[in-house]
């Protein structure tokens, strides 16, 4: 890429950058609060968004992790047996369609304040990505490849261990870069009603900031939770590049 | 184990959407340590007949016999080289022993002979995805000697190639089956391939199959590719072309 | 035995069992209670944190935590569950989460009259809060669906007067619009608004007939045995609050970095008034309990016939005001 193609995107970023700024100086400070103000935001509270990224961040790391055993539990059930599959296709639909904000309060009762509720929040959010992932993934075994391991009289779990599971790992990973970022949003939507502040985690400074007109500081916490995002995002594709990046992927040859 | 043959006595087979069946009262004897091709207009069924020797498909009706049915005695190479994506050459040429033998001592050996006999052993630690198509399927051939097959089944393994490719392969997997002395039925669309490489064409065709021409080669192994040039290898080729 | 050392033998046992009742330093058996709170941590808690502060309620022989709530906390509800021993709610969230079979009961009421209300600019001409209908056009900020906003619109008669748009919870709008009305709590909203420069005049819910007990003391029903233990010394810390606030003011401040200094101070003068009352600190009595309930039927959020009987004691005579 040259120089020019380089430099693209941060022109596009800088140009970005300055709209916002125009717009902010001039919108009353309470409707909008611009870059340098974010920014500014930003360095003065540094200790807690910090301390509340590592909360909001560790919940999501957590969710991701319980919504990838479920999924991939829960797929490989539907992939060995078709019964179970249409008994409980209709219900794992149902965990996607739940809207999370609203039962967040009930899962405060349950699981009263701290970390579990923006855990599970975000466990909900990213379930269903890496069901589907799990599900096709496992069912988008090559026939000829099934045949050749039934030749030589491969056992059902020989074919899951040497054949479906590492061709089902691209559907699974993919699901996995989707959930990522789904993550984060469900542990700052659990944060919002199951977060007290002790310890901070992002969407409840989201959400206290904004309700003291703070717009600065609301802000700050929204791109502290988008970088949160960003993060987990590349977490997910190093994750992918380390396990599969050898034989699956764009090649030009 | 001595090669097997290969009868197909009284067979019945049907799509399950077919109309008519495919298959019906089917005979045919292939005879143990030959190599036998069959011939056919594309789509008549000659892969199915393959698939059937291999215990891939059920029959209706009729008996088929094709050697034991212990795993790794008989071996399919497919039209495409169905090589595993995330593991090495090596890797793939062991697959069959992973699943018959899994703690054999002598894996690596055998893996290594079965490379040799294709002329892949400096690939044996690609993936697949850095080889040509030629070299796949010599990786897909090596795969299907690794067990010291006594039958081999082969669905088209040269389509998919270049012709210059296609010749180079055409010899390796020739000296490879006269070394293994199996028995090998191949099925291709390509006559002159067929009469180059076989000791047996039978060409097939019509709706139920049937044989149209049983033809004998009786060039002598080994065959150079200068034979393609030899009037005698012409003649027989048009013989199989009048039928089909 | 001798009389005399029947008499020592007695009087040791009696001295032993009486040192059992007290507490020193070293005792380890302190009762621990987690008291949730029903808002984020602010004064209108005061007493509570100079409680913990003060060591009001270690002399008590508690070993309280205090863990802050939020919008929507659902204090009652954790206490139902066994998730906390002292919940912090308003008596009509105590009515209507008991019939939800929340087993709560309302023991001290530290906030005398409700902090509810509504907030206009201090120029603004309404004085009163019964004259906000009688302004044209006239449009309340307000959390819509909730029981102040179904009194005021169905009860009061706004209804058709007053268009109500919901509050964002943000003083921002009020602080650029001087015709803004919306809702308030007199712990919160008007001080925020002094101090970013747009002086406020708090109407209070009272006024409209609307005045149940705020920052209310509940604990299980039945209620556990250390009940009037820590009454008592909740008393006791309101009390200390109410003379020094400083020192607790300073760990509110610590625990929401939303108040200030200057904040906290016009917070904690501006509430006085309404901690105190004519009955006493944290008096309740059961005429003000049942019209808060008669309120709660007339919005038909209590069924017919229910009555506030049963939903809280009192568990200590009133005292009388310092």
């Amino acid at each position: 890429m040259s120089l020019p193609d380089r430099l693209l995107p941060v022109a596009v970023g800088v140009a970005l950058l300055g709209a916002w700024q125009g717009l902010a100086s001039a919108l009353p400070p309470f409707l909008m609060a611009g870059p340098l103000e974010v920014g500014a935001a930003m360095a003065d509270h540094a200790p807690t968004l910090l301390t509340a990224a590592g909360t909001t961040g560790t919940a999501a790391l957590a969710g991701l992790g319980i919504a990838t055993l479920a999924g991939l539990l829960l797929g490989a059930l539907f992939t060995a047996s078709r019964t179970a599959e249409r008994a409980l296709y209709p219900y794992a639909l149902l965990v996607q369609t739940v809207p999370v904000i609203a039962i967040a309060p009930l899962l405060v009762v349950w699981l009263d304040y701290g970390w579990w509720v923006s855990t599970v929040s975000a466990a909900i959010v990213s379930f269903f990505p890496l069901l589907t992932g799990a599900h096709v993934g496992l069912r988008a075994t090559d026939p000829d490849q099934l045949a050749l391991l039934r030749l030589y009289g491969a056992s059902p779990l020989q074919q899951l261990r040497l054949l479906r599971l590492p061709a089902a790992l691209p559907h699974i990973l993919a699901g996995l870069r989707t959930a990522g970022g789904l993550s984060v949003i469900g542990a700052v939507v659990g944060d919002f009603v199951g977060s007290n502040g002790q310890p901070p985690s992002l969407g409840f400074v989201v959400l206290k900031a904004a309700a003291s007109a703070d717009v600065a500081r609301s802000f700050a916490a929204v791109v502290v939770s988008a970088i949160l995002a960003l993060a987990l995002f590349g977490l997910t594709r190093a994750l992918e590049a380390h396990t599969i990046g050898a034989w699956h992927g764009d090649r030009s040859r | 184990m001595s090669a097997p043959p290969v009868r197909f006595r009284q067979v019945r087979f049907s799509w399950p959407d077919a109309e008519a069946p495919l298959l019906d009262a089917f005979d045919l004897t292939v005879h143990p340590g030959q190599v036998t091709a069959i011939v056919g207009p594309s789509g008549c069924g000659k892969s199915t007949l393959l698939k059937l020797a291999a215990g891939l498909l059920p029959a209706s009706a009729g008996h088929i016999e094709a050697g034991s049915d212990h795993p790794g005695s008989r071996a399919y190479v497919f039209q495409a080289p169905t090589l595993l994506p995330w593991r090495t050459v090596a890797d793939n040429v062991g697959l069959p022993l992973d699943i018959c033998s899994p703690a054999a001592p002598d894996r690596t050996r055998r893996v290594e002979t079965a490379l040799a006999q294709v002329e892949l052993a400096d690939a044996a630690h690609k993936l697949p995805h850095q080889l040509s198509g030629g070299m796949q399927m010599r990786a897909s051939l090596a795969r299907a000697l690794v067990t010291r097959p006594t039958l081999l089944l082969l669905d088209e393994p040269f389509s998919a190639l270049d012709a210059a490719t296609r010749r180079r392969v055409q010899q390796v997997f020739a000296r490879a089956w006269t070394h293994a002395g199996a028995t090998v039925l191949i099925v291709t669309h390509d006559i002159d391939e067929a009469v180059l490489l076989a000791d047996r064409v039978v060409a097939v065709g019509g709706q139920p199959l049937t044989v149209r021409h049983d033809l004998t080669v009786p060039l002598p192994h080994p065959r150079s590719p200068a034979l393609r040039h030899d009037p005698a290898l012409g003649a027989l080729v048009q013989q199989v072309e009048a039928v089909l | 035995m001798t009389r005399s050392s029947t008499v020592l033998a007695l009087l040791s046992v009696v001295a032993l069992t009486s040192g059992c009742s007290g507490n020193t330093s070293a005792d380890s058996t302190r009762i621990p209670i987690r008291l949730v709170l029903n808002w984020y941590p602010e004064p209108e808690f005061g007493g509570f944190y100079e409680g913990v502060l003060g060591d009001h309620y270690k002399d008590a022989g508690f070993d309280v935590t205090i863990v802050p709530g939020g919008p929507g906390a659902p204090s009652l509800e954790l206490l139902g569950s066994g998730k906390a021993q002292v919940a912090i709610t308003s008596a009509d969230d105590l009515l209507v989460k008991r019939l939800k079979g929340v087993k709560a009961l309302g023991v001290w009421a530290a906030f005398q009259h409700s902090p509810q209300g509504l907030m206009v600019h201090a120029d603004s001409p309404i004085t009163d809060i019964t004259q906000v209908p009688t302004i044209e056009n006239a449009r309340v900020a307000i959390e819509v669906g909730r029981p102040f906003h179904q009194y005021l619109w169905n009860e009061h008669g706004w209804e058709g007067k007053v268009e109500a748009v919901p509050y964002g919870g943000s003083v921002g709008p009020f602080l650029t619009d001087p015709t803004t009305i919306q809702q308030a709590y007199v712990t919160s909203e008007p001080c925020i608004a002094d101090a970013k420069g747009a002086p406020a005049r708090f109407l209070s819910a009272r006024d409209t007939g609307w005045n149940p007990y705020g920052t209310v003391v509940a604990v299980a029903d039945p209620a556990p045995p250390w009940t009037e233990d820590f009454v008592k010394a909740t008393a006791h810390a309101w009390k200390a609050y109410l003379r020094s606030p400083d020192h607790a003011n300073t760990e509110i401040i610590a625990q929401n970095d939303q108040l200030n200094v200057g904040l906290i101070g016009c917070i904690t003068e501006l509430q006085r008034a309404y901690v105190t009352g004519d009955d006493g600190l944290g008096a309740m009595t059961k005429a003000r309990w049942e019209h808060t309930a008669a309120n709660l039927v007339k919005l038909e959020l209590l069924p017919e016939g229910v009555r506030a009987e049963g939903a809280w004691v009192d568990v200590l005579e009133p005292e009388p005001d310092q």
